[in-house]
Parts: structure tokens; C-alpha cells; sequence
């Protein structure tokens, strides 16, 4: 159960895995049927399903891993956002002054000393 | 107008509108601080950093690629000569180059919205958190007294160079400096690193 939930959430890194396995074990298949036999013509085709479909799925394992370092990124930047968001509802509603005289048009966050 | 709170651009910003008293006219409502022209964030309401659009180009160039090494597969294992196994061996490649191209745009197009959202994230909350920058004051500001330095005796040059310096100058160690006298001074410019 725990390793099913750490899979739904990180389903890219795990398929980024997966694809890593699958690649090498198609890459073994491709090396295994182009050293049974010793005639070129019958090699190439290992060589295009064995040889490159295996670098594809090694180039798809990689790209996935690197895709779920950009939605960590991403997330951590919505986390930010919420937290800035939140220190502002905090300074806003620690602010007792929502009116000002005729002129004081300057934004609540300009005018907070503590800001520097 | 989207308030300062308002990060998600949803209208949700957790306070009241403070009606204005009629009593007083000179009051005036003091404007919250804004998130600039009240733009659309998109790392704000998006779940991932990739568009619909590149999820599908992406998916069309490594299809492209991935049926035609299939197809090349398939066509060079009915042939028996090297020779005829030529063209798809270069139809495998190409596709290849297809399959890269769309790893390639969908790791591109990724990168360049973490980039924009990270700029964005910058944007507001430098606009939330104005700073007001305070030059450091220029060295030229801050005069130096070669007048008290010649009385000290403390200015010193190699014969021959033109350039005077501090006694303690690094750019004097080892060298055969001499005091400089009130005659002297006028023939020799100040050094860049100790009379700056």
C-alpha cells in the first residue's frame, strides 16, 4: 500500500525506473540476437529494435526523471506563492489603518517600515 | 481590481471591502498594494509546468518516431541483403532524430515555464516587497587629503615612475621607493590602488 501511494505521487520517477529496466532488458534482447547469428542482414534488425528501441526507452527514463525535477520545481514555487500570500493576509489584517487622509495613496506594503 | 492578496487572480483575498464614511470627505481609501496590471499567473492555477500544446507536439514527434523504427524494423527484417537493408537503416535514423526532437522540445518547453514562473514569482513579490536601493557612496566622494599625506611624509615613488603612492602600498613592496617632495608631486599622478 505504501509503495502503491509512492507511486501514484511520483509516478514519473518510477516510470522513469521502469523505462531504465525495460530499455536495458530490450538492449540485452538486441546484443542476444545480433550474436546468434553471423550474417549482417539478419543483424540489422536486432539492431533497430534491439539497439535504438532500447536507447529510446533509456532516453525516455531520462527525460521522465528530469520532467519530475520540473514539477518539483513548479511545486515549489506554488508553495512559495501560498506562503507569500499568506504574509500578506497576515500583514493586512494586522493592519488597523484601511483609511488614509486625502494623499496617503501609497500602497499598504511601500509604506511598512519593517520592510527596509 | 485584483488586490495585493489576491495571488491567485480568483478574487479570494480573506477581507472585506471597508465601506467609506460619508461623514468625512477627506478620507479616501487607501489603495492595497497590487501585484502590478492584475495579470493571470500561471503557475498559480497550473498543476504542471507543461501546455496541452507541447504535451501534444511532444507526443506526435516520439510517436512519429517510435512507429517508424518500428516500420523500419519490420521493413529491414524482410529483406536479405545488406544492400536493401540500406534505406531502412536510414529511416530508423531519421526516426530517431524525430523521437529526439520531441524528447527534446518537451524538456525545452518544461524548462522555459519553470524559467517564466520563476521570473513571475520574482515580479511579485519584489512588487509586494518594494525595496528602495541606496547606492554605496562613490570612493571618488570621499577626497583624499594628499596635502595632509605629502606633510606626513607618508607619499613615496620609485625614480623614474610616474605614478605616487602610499609608503604601505602593495604595489611598492620590494621596490626602491623614495619620499616625495612638494616639488616633485606635480610630475606624478596618484596610484590606482592606494589613492583611489
Amino acid at each position: 500500500v505504501e509503495f502503491l501511494r509512492f507511486a501514484r505521487l511520483q509516478w514519473d520517477r518510477v516510470g522513469a525506473v521502469l523505462a531504465l529496466v525495460v530499455g536495458f532488458v530490450v538492449l540485452l534482447l538486441g546484443y542476444a540476437g545480433t550474436s546468434d547469428t553471423e550474417f549482417v542482414a539478419e543483424q540489422v534488425p536486432y539492431l533497430i529494435s534491439g539497439g535504438l528501441m532500447g536507447l529510446f526507452f533509456v532516453a525516455i527514463a531520462a527525460v521522465l526523471w528530469i520532467s519530475a525535477d520540473q514539477r518539483d520545481e513548479w511545486r515549489e514555487l506554488r508553495n512559495l506563492a501560498d506562503a507569500v500570500r499568506q504574509e500578506q493576509l497576515a500583514r493586512q489584517e494586522a493592519a488597523s489603518v484601511p483609511w488614509s487622509r486625502t494623499g496617503a495613496d501609497q500602497p499598504i506594503a511601500q509604506t511598512d517600515d519593517r520592510l527596509g | 481590481m485584483m488586490s495585493a492578496l489576491d495571488l491567485r487572480g480568483d478574487g479570494a483575498t480573506g477581507t472585506a471591502e471597508v465601506p467609506r464614511p460619508d461623514a468625512d470627505p477627506g478620507l479616501v481609501p487607501a489603495p492595497p498594494a497590487r501585484l502590478g496590471p492584475a495579470p493571470q499567473r500561471r503557475y498559480l492555477t497550473a498543476s504542471s509546468p507543461w501546455r496541452v500544446g507541447h504535451v501534444v507536439r511532444a507526443a506526435v514527434l516520439v510517436g512519429l518516431g517510435l512507429v517508424g523504427t518500428l516500420a523500419c524494423y519490420y521493413g529491414s527484417s524482410r529483406e536479405v541483403l545488406l544492400a536493401d537493408q540500406v534505406g531502412w537503416i536510414l529511416g530508423a535514423l531519421a526516426s530517431a532524430a524525430l523521437f529526439c526532437l520531441g524528447m527534446t522540445f518537451y524538456l525545452t518547453a518544461g524548462f522555459r515555464e519553470v524559467r517564466r514562473a520563476a521570473r513571475e514569482l520574482t515580479d511579485d513579490v519584489s512588487s509586494l516587497y518594494p525595496r528602495s536601493v541606496t547606492a554605496a557612496p562613490s570612493r571618488a566622494d570621499e577626497a583624499i587629503d594628499l596635502t595632509s599625506l605629502l606633510d606626513a611624509d607618508e607619499l613615496v615613488a620609485v625614480p623614474g615612475m610616474t605614478r605616487v603612492h602610499r609608503r604601505g602600498c602593495p604595489l611598492m613592496r620590494g621596490k626602491n621607493a623614495e619620499p616625495v617632495g612638494v616639488a616633485e608631486i606635480v610630475n606624478h599622478v596618484p596610484c590606482g590602488v592606494c589613492l583611489a
